[in-house]
């Protein structure tokens, strides 16, 4: 459990965010969230193991992610595999980070909709 | 293992050890995950070079954070040398005091003692002002001690002439015997 506020983490990198959001519907192993983050972003990202190791390792430092022993299908997987699930502080920061970008895309709406009036063309 | 496995492992080399410790093991069957997955022909082609440009990134990273940690572990070296200059530098100025050299005391020892724990407490609220303190104080410091063994030196050596006979008084004036 950490004591640290969420919104000393924000703005999160993108590869932080992606992999919380991966990791939002339960625990994965990393080859799940590399697939999940292709599927979250249209194919247009695919996270390298460097990267993505990297990452998770910096997650587990601060406590957005922890490693868990459950397995969703003990039958199916092979042990070796390291899962990953969302800690509850994880969570907040998430929650604070995707409000953040919803204010902010908002806050684009709205500038373009002055600049698009300013500009006189609101309406082609 | 296949080729391109082992080839990757041996890649791996390019992370700071404890990176390799880490997470060498996941990444390798990450890399396993996406050759069955995309490899095979051009596949094969298309999943090397995004490694390539995933290795090349992510290892950058990695080397920098290590570095970053290195300063950060020899900064607090030098927090830890200047702590010791100081309290030393006073306990030397102590010394003098209760010698009976009050003046000495002040000079060699309480001076740069002073300068150099005020300076480190400084360090945080006003750097500038922190860096010019410590710097003054290491120098005296280090005037002082050059000046004290300097000191001691010729004392021993001086004494140790007197003990052996070397350098004794003759007549009107000393007389040293090489």
């Amino acid at each position: 459990m950490t004591s640290q506020e969420p919104s000393g983490l924000l703005p999160l990198p993108v590869a932080h965010l992606h992999i919380l959001l991966a990791l939002a519907d339960g625990e994965k192993h990393g080859y799940a969230i590399m697939s999940e983050v292709e599927v979250l972003t249209d194919g247009s990202v695919t996270m390298g193991p460097g990267t993505l190791y990297g990452a998770v390792k910096r997650m587990l430092k601060v406590g957005l992610v922890e490693e868990t022993d459950e397995r969703p299908d003990p039958e199916l997987d092979d042990e070796r595999r390291r899962y990953y699930r969302l800690s509850g502080f994880g969570v907040r920061v998430l929650d604070a980070e995707v409000a953040r970008m919803e204010q902010l895309a908002r806050a684009a709406q709205t500038r373009r909709m002055v600049g698009s009036r300013r500009l006189g063309l609101e309406g082609r | 293992m296949a080729l391109s496995e082992r080839a990757y492992q041996a890649l791996l080399v390019v992370y700071p050890q404890d990176h390799r410790r880490a997470c060498g093991e996941s990444m390798t069957q990450l890399f396993r995950d996406r050759m069955h997955r995309d490899g095979g022909g051009f596949g094969t082609a298309v999943v090397w070079s995004q490694m390539g440009l995933d290795l090349a990134s992510s290892a950058t990273k990695e080397r920098m954070e290590t570095i970053m940690e290195v300063k950060s572990w020899t900064k607090q070296w030098w927090e830890i040398l200047v702590v010791l200059l100081g309290v030393n530098s006073l306990v030397v100025g102590f010394g003098f005091l209760v010698s009976g050299y009050a003046d000495v005391a002040i000079l060699v020892g309480f001076a740069p003692g002073a300068l150099l724990l005020v300076g480190l407490a400084l360090r945080r609220t006003n750097r500038a002002a922190a860096t010019v303190l410590i710097i003054l104080g290491s120098i005296g410091a280090g005037l002082a001690y050059w000046v004290i063994y300097t000191v001691v030196f010729a004392l021993i050596i001086v004494v140790g002439g007197f003990q052996k006979g070397k350098i004794g008084f003759q007549g009107s004036g000393p007389e040293i015997a090489v």
